[in-house]
C-alpha cells in the first residue's frame, strides 16, 4: 500500500483502558499494519508498539480502514445504560478492503492479545497472525454499509431489486463460529476461514435518498435517510435512545428519516 | 462518564460568518466531514449534563498540527484516564484529566518530523 497521503480511513481506538489499536497505515515502502499500542509498557519512554502486518497483497489496496466499536472503558455504575459491552475479550475487529475478494477481514480481539503475548514491541508478519482472520460471507460487500458491536458484525445491504434493504447479522462468538463457520475460502490473500450469516434478517423499506449512515449498540441499530442535501450526524447514547444532529435545509425541505431497530 | 466534543478550526479565511462555505453548499463547521484542519479543539464534558467536566482540570485540550494543509479527519478516542489523537501519522495521548501529554508516537511513517505541532492545555 502506498502511503496514505490524504487518506481518511485510518482510525485509532483505545481496546481497553491503556492499550489502542491505530491504522491500517505503513511506513515508507513497507507492509500495511495495524500497531497495538500499550500506554502502560514502555520502552525508552516510548510506549510499547506492536505491529501486526497484513499479507503483501494490502500493498496495492488504497483506503482499507478498520472498523472497531467505540467505548471500550471500564463503565461505572452511573453509565449503565452506555452501549460499551462489558468483557472487551468478546470484541471483533474488521478491515474493510475495498474492491477486493475478500471484502472484510474480521478477527476476535482475544485472539490478537494472545498473538501479542511475549511479543510486545515485535513486527508479526502475516503469516503469524492471519489464522485467527475470518471472512464473513457477505454477497456484496462493496455497497454494504457495516459496524460491529461486541462480537458481531452487522451489515446492511441494497438488494438487487433496489426495492428495499436488508440487515444481517454475523456472530464471530465462540458459539457463532462454532455453528456458521463454513470453512476455508479462497480468496486475493490466500485461504481464508470464512463465516456465513446467522439467518436473522431484517427487511428495511428504501426511501429516496438512500442509506446515509448506519450505527449499532448492544442490541440496536440507528439508520438514517436523508433525503436533502444534507449532512448527518449521530451520537447513539444507549439501546432505546439517541441524538441526531442534522442541519436543517436552507430551503426548509428537511425530510430527514430516522428509524431504529432493537433486535 | 466523559465525551469529547472535538471542534476543528479551519484557516482563518474561513471563518467569515461561522458558516463553511465551499462554493456547493454551507453548513456549519462541526458538521464538515473533512476538510484542511490545522487545529483540533477537544471539549471534555460530562455525558449527564454536557457541561465541563469535574475530573479535568482544563476543560479543553486543543493540538495544533501548525501551518499547512491536512485533509484528514483527526480519530479521537477517550477512555477512563486517556485521550488519543490521530492526526494523519501522529498519535498524541495525553492523561485527559490532568491535561498531560503522556506520549507522541509516529507508528506510521516519517513526514511529520519536519513540520510542526503544538499541544497545550485549554484554560
Amino acid at each position: 500500500m502506498q502511503e496514505l497521503e490524504n487518506d481518511n480511513h485510518r482510525a485509532v481506538e483505545f481496546i481497553d483502558d491503556h492499550r489502542l489499536l491505530a491504522g491500517p497505515g505503513s511506513q515508507t515502502g513497507g507492509p500495511s499494519f495495524v500497531a497495538l499500542i500499550d500506554t502502560e509498557k514502555t520502552v525508552g519512554g516510548a510506549p510499547v508498539q506492536t505491529l501486526f502486518q497484513f499479507s503483501q497483497y494490502f500493498h496495492g489496496i488504497r483506503h482499507p480502514s478498520v472498523l472497531l466499536e467505540r467505548g471500550v472503558h471500564k463503565p461505572s455504575p452511573a453509565e449503565s445504560l452506555a452501549p460499551f459491552h462489558q468483557d472487551p475479550t468478546q470484541r471483533i475487529i474488521a478491515v474493510n478492503i475495498p474492491f477486493s475478494s475478500v471484502g472484510y477481514l474480521v478477527f476476535r480481539l482475544e485472539a490478537l492479545l494472545r498473538i501479542a503475548e511475549g511479543l510486545e514491541g515485535c513486527e508479526i508478519e502475516w503469516d503469524g497472525w492471519k489464522g485467527c482472520m475470518v471472512v464473513p460471507f457477505i454477497s456484496r460487500p462493496d455497497r454494504t454499509q457495516t459496524w460491529v458491536s461486541g462480537s458481531r458484525l452487522f451489515s446492511v445491504t441494497s438488494s438487487c431489486d433496489g426495492l428495499y434493504f436488508r440487515m444481517e447479522v454475523y456472530d464471530f462468538s465462540t458459539q457463532g463460529r462454532r455453528k456458521y463457520l463454513s470453512g476455508k475460502v479462497d480468496t486475493d490473500i490466500g485461504e481464508v476461514k470464512s463465516l456465513l450469516p446467522t439467518g436473522v434478517k431484517a427487511q428495511l423499506p428504501r426511501v429516496f435518498g438512500g442509506l446515509i449512515d448506519t450505527n449499532g449498540g448492544h442490541d440496536s441499530a440507528v439508520i438514517v435517510h436523508v433525503s436533502g442535501l444534507l449532512f448527518s450526524r449521530i451520537m447513539k447514547l444507549n439501546d432505546m435512545s439517541c441524538v441526531v444532529a442534522q442541519l436543517p435545509d436552507d430551503s426548509g425541505t428537511d425530510e430527514g428519516v430516522l428509524d431504529m431497530w432493537t433486535f | 462518564m466523559a465525551f469529547i466534543l472535538a471542534k476543528t478550526l479551519l484557516p482563518s479565511s474561513n471563518w467569515g460568518n461561522g458558516r463553511e462555505h465551499t462554493g456547493r453548499e454551507s453548513y456549519p463547521r462541526e458538521l464538515i466531514p473533512w476538510n484542511s484542519y490545522t487545529q483540533i479543539d477537544i471539549h471534555l464534558r460530562t455525558l449527564s449534563s454536557g457541561g465541563h467536566h469535574p475530573a479535568a482540570r482544563r476543560p479543553s485540550i486543543t493540538y495544533s498540527r501548525g501551518s499547512g494543509k491536512v485533509y484528514y479527519t483527526p480519530s479521537v478516542s477517550i477512555t477512563s484516564s486517556r485521550l488519543a489523537v490521530l492526526m494523519v501519522v501522529r498519535i498524541v495521548i495525553w492523561d485527559w484529566k490532568s491535561a498531560q501529554v503522556l506520549f507522541v508516537c509516529q507508528p506510521f511513517g516519517a513526514r511529520f518530523d519536519k513540520q510542526s505541532s503544538n499541544i497545550h492545555a485549554g484554560t
